[in-house]
């Protein structure tokens, strides 16, 4: 069970490399990408949001009967189309992958403490989110 | 009895710091630390206007949980991770 939280640039194929498995007839990934604003900037609860991250993928995993799920979210400042969270679930077939994959993403966004600001034209607001 | 109290996002940016101390009677609960948090000037106004979970050494809690010497505490107002 892989979760991160980092400050580098994400990739995409990386996580997708973590879930391969001899086994694994389907691999889904997701990627968000910042869109519409100038920059995202993401601040964590980091000490809290990693262990978190990976006892959710764990409960994923077991829920949707997969084979393995990897996530990592950024931090920091992220640019118009770069990405700020990926998610790779993999699978005996795709069914499964698809469903776990999206509620892993589903619910890093509602559960996880990760709080997002837009700066869009000069101007910076914290966006409203969901209350865990 | 002390609580270091973790602060995040816009009641970080109230407070002009990522974590305060404040002092509670033994045996108080997240609700008593709430009452304190709310009469401290800077962050009462961000408090009545944003709806708030509470984690205790980084597990969401409920608010009659019981809270001992340095606990670690953390504001969690609504979440906004993703895209």
């Amino acid at each position: 069970m892989h979760a991160r939280i980092s400050a580098e640039p994400l990739s995409l194929s990386d996580v997708a490399k973590l879930v391969a498995h001899p086994a694994a007839g389907a691999i889904v990934t997701f990627q968000g990408t910042t869109r519409e604003v100038d920059r995202l900037d993401y601040e964590a609860y980091v000490e809290m949001a990693e262990p978190y991250m990976r006892r959710l993928l764990r409960e994923c995993l077991e829920q949707h009967g997969l084979r393995a799920l990897a996530a990592e979210h950024r931090v920091g400042s992220v640019p118009l189309g770069e990405a700020s969270v990926v998610v790779a679930a993999s699978a005996a077939h795709r069914q499964e992958a698809f469903a776990g994959a999206r509620a892993a993403i589903d619910r890093i966004k509602a559960e996880v403490p990760i709080w997002k600001r837009e700066l869009s034209g000069g101007e910076a607001r914290w966006v409203g989110g969901v209350l865990p | 009895m002390k609580v270091n109290v973790r602060l995040f996002a816009t009641l970080r940016e109230r407070a002009g710091a990522s974590s305060i101390d404040i002092e509670l009677p033994e045996r108080a609960t997240v609700d008593d630390a709430l009452d304190v948090l709310r009469e401290r000037a800077e962050l009462a106004d961000a408090l009545a206007r944003l709806p708030v979970r509470v984690a205790v050494n980084r597990e969401y809690v409920e608010l009659g949980a019981a809270l001992h010497a340095d606990d670690e505490l953390a504001l969690i107002t609504p979440v906004s991770g993703g895209c």
